[in-house]
């Protein structure tokens, strides 16, 4: 049984109109996303990578509708969610989830009343089924219900990350968008909320999109990745494809990058040398060609497509095959393995 | 002791001995650093590793003598260029500051003056030093641009913090830092703020400035990966106490305090798939309640009866490594490694 497309992206544009530059400058506008093509499956767990200003945090929003798109459409199960109203039951079943938990918790709300609400205001369940169910969805992400009198202020940030879990849950999702939701936490913490959003993937068959600028921990949570570069989708595919056998040369340079626990790994020279283009002045071409290591006179003219190169393995290079089959740079990340 | 501590020769940039820092709060004394000891030789990049509120920063603080104005130094000395720093008048502090350490933040842009130009604030640090021509300021300000990578120096002396991106301003915090040729740099967190492929950049330069200048530097960090990448020794804080201190080489591939194996388990690695990550079950203690014993005995696999009444320190093991357990033995070498 192949799986269904749960969320189709389909050609989504999103810009944000800037003030002007100086006083009589130009008016800009600092484009987001422009044209993303992304099919997540039902039961997938796709990772979305990318630094600062690449458009993943706006692609999530979007998904879940809290933007609307300038062109393009975002379908679930199939469906054009944009005319459909806010608290429809399909609406309810995309959730998120945010980086810093202390912000999206009313302070001063008790953390079980912020579970209860939406389930009060959604009528998922009724009467005094509402605690029942409250103390229900906090033993499931791993919190006491005697916490459940407590304000956020007075949890750890990792008790607060279960808390913004747990209120996702109980709208009964069938996607949850986690955005950097692990990012703010140390690393032990980390580790129990990773195993948490796992085991809440297999046991409530959850579709999990998790946008992330880490990519150990998306290797480590998703099976497949998209990876972003100024509002665009540069690579996609399969983890172990993208990371490990990357045709794109900016994923190289971003898991060439990616600091790991591993001694014998130390590089020379950084991946990439320059910095992000502006989104209000992208280049022409190729967005990525100002830093790019193997850039030709014809990334300046044409801009790459996302092209299939094999087995649902994108990349948006004209030189995919080539960065693939370079033997300098990075090699195949499994060599960690041989590291003791 | 100090000889073990710093395994080069000759004097040692600094050395930290039985350091212990108290913060005074309404509810009593917290214990933030507790009898810590470590030395840095000259050109060494020495790591500080360790989760939330594990001391790191203080202990940097305390170095540069600018500890929080409710934070006390309660035991200890701080040998910096032949003076004690805790034994250090105020205007003595600002000497071995203008002559011997600097410090970098995480966030540059609030260490940089908003209104005063790069020029003019790279300048003012030499200006502070008297006795230098004004157009030799600006010759040495455009050459401590161009060391940190500043393209096209001249021009950018009369920008303003804002106008560049965090990267640049990065740059240009270190490189206030290091204008003074200091042979201490402390950095905390310096690169936290910043994206993969910038932060890499970033620690190629701090490599490049201590081979190429001499200078020693103390990098305070959450990130192991970051310590791998860059640092020659490291030391491991948990809740305030040194715990285990070593090359990085040593530490990382076969460490003997269960804390740092611990923490080694719970960071994904890209390449390396596990079902799990092996979280670290409860939480660091409270600073503020006097510790008996281990203060990670409560949360560790090895613990023993007699772990809650060890007077836990730092202790040379026969494999030369250092680390305050007493079950160290029992940590197998390579035990991380089976990972499979």
């Amino acid at each position: 049984m192949s799986p269904a497309p749960i969320i189709e992206v389909v050609d989504v544009a999103k810009s944000f109109a800037l003030g002007r530059e100086g006083l009589l400058g130009r008016r800009m506008t600092l484009r987001a996303l422009a044209g993303v093509n992304l099919t997540v499956l039902a039961g997938d767990t796709l990772g979305i990578v990318g630094e600062s200003g690449c458009g993943k945090s706006t692609l999530a929003r979007v998904m879940v509708r809290l933007l609307r798109p300038d062109s393009g459409r975002v379908l679930f199960r199939g469906r054009d969610l944009s005319g459909v109203d806010h608290s429809s039951d399909a609406r309810t079943r995309l959730q998120m989830v945010f980086q810093d938990p202390y912000s999206s918790l009313n302070p001063r709300m008790t953390v079980g009343s912020a579970i209860e609400e939406p389930l009060r205001a959604h009528r998922i369940v009724l009467g005094e089924e509402v605690v029942r169910e409250r103390d229900r969805l906090m033993e499931c992400v791993g919190l006491s219900p005697h916490l459940a009198g407590r304000l956020p202020r007075e949890l750890s940030g990792g008790q607060r990350q279960r808390v913004s879990i747990a209120r996702a849950l109980s709208l009964r999702p069938q996607v949850l968008i986690a955005d950097e939701a692990v990012s703010s936490l140390d690393v032990s913490v980390r580790a129990q909320i990773l195993n948490l959003l796992s085991d809440l993937r297999s046991e409530l068959g959850l579709t999990l999109i998790f946008i992330s600028h880490d990519l150990s921990v998306v290797d480590h949570l998703c099976n497949r990745v998209a990876v972003m570069y100024l509002g665009r989708i540069v690579e996609v595919g399969r983890v172990a494809d993208v990371l490990g056998r990357s045709a794109h040369p900016y994923t190289r340079a971003l898991v060439a990058a990616a600091p790991q626990p591993v001694i014998g790994m130390r590089r020379r020279q950084p991946p990439l040398r320059g910095e992000l283009p502006s989104p209000t002045n992208p280049p022409s071409g190729c967005g990525f060609r100002t830093r790019c290591p193997i850039v030709q006179s014809v990334c300046a003219v044409k801009e790459p497509p996302l092209v299939n190169l094999q087995g649902g393995h994108l990349a948006a290079c004209h030189f995919a095959a080539a960065a693939q089959a370079a033997p300098e740079g990075v090699g195949p990340p499994n060599d960690n393995a041989n590291c003791r | 002791m100090n000889a073990i501590l710093a395994n080069r020769h000759g004097a040692p940039a600094v050395s930290v001995a039985g350091l212990s820092v108290g913060y005074d709060r309404r509810e009593g004394r917290l214990a933030a650093v507790i009898d810590v000891s470590f030395s840095v030789a000259r050109g060494e990049i020495f790591g500080l590793v360790g989760e939330t509120g594990c001391g790191k920063s203080t202990v940097l603080r305390a170095i540069i003598g600018l500890l929080h104005p409710k934070a006390a130094i309660i035991a200890g000395s701080i040998a910096v260029a032949g003076a004690d720093v805790t034994q250090t008048s105020v205007r003595g502090l600002e000497t071995l500051r203008r002559r011997h350490m600097a410090m970098i933040f995480q966030d540059p842009l609030r260490a940089l003056n908003p209104v005063l130009t790069i020029g003019e604030q790279l300048g003012e640090g030499l200006r502070a030093l008297g006795g230098i021509a004004r157009r030799d300021v600006r010759k040495r300000v455009v050459e401590a641009m161009r060391l940190v990578g500043i393209p096209d120096p001249e021009t950018r002396l009369r920008a303003f913090p804002h106008e560049l991106s965090g990267g640049q301003r990065q740059r240009i915090a270190i490189a206030a830092a290091i204008i003074r040729s200091p042979e201490l740099l402390l950095a905390d967190e310096p690169t936290t703020a910043l994206d993969v492929t910038i932060q890499a950049q970033i620690l190629a330069l701090l490599r490049q400035l201590c081979r190429d200048l001499g200078m020693s530097v103390i990098l305070v960090t959450h990130d192991i990966g970051v310590v791998a990448e860059t640092c020659d020794r490291v030391g491991v804080m948990y809740a305030g106490r040194l715990v285990e201190l070593g090359s990085v080489e040593r530490v990382l591939q076969s460490p003997s305090h269960p804390y740092t194996a611990a923490l080694l388990a719970a960071i994904p690695r890209i390449g390396a798939k596990r079902a799990r990550l092996e979280a670290i079950a409860g939480l660091p203690p409270d600073l503020g309640e006097a510790i008996r014993g281990c203060a990670f005995a409560p949360r560790c696999g090895l613990r023993v009866d007699a772990c809650a009444e060890w007077p836990s320190r730092l202790e040379i093991h026969a494999s030369g490594q250092l680390s305050a357990c007493l079950r160290h033995l029992e940590l197998a070498p390579g035990r991380l490694d089976a990972a499979p």
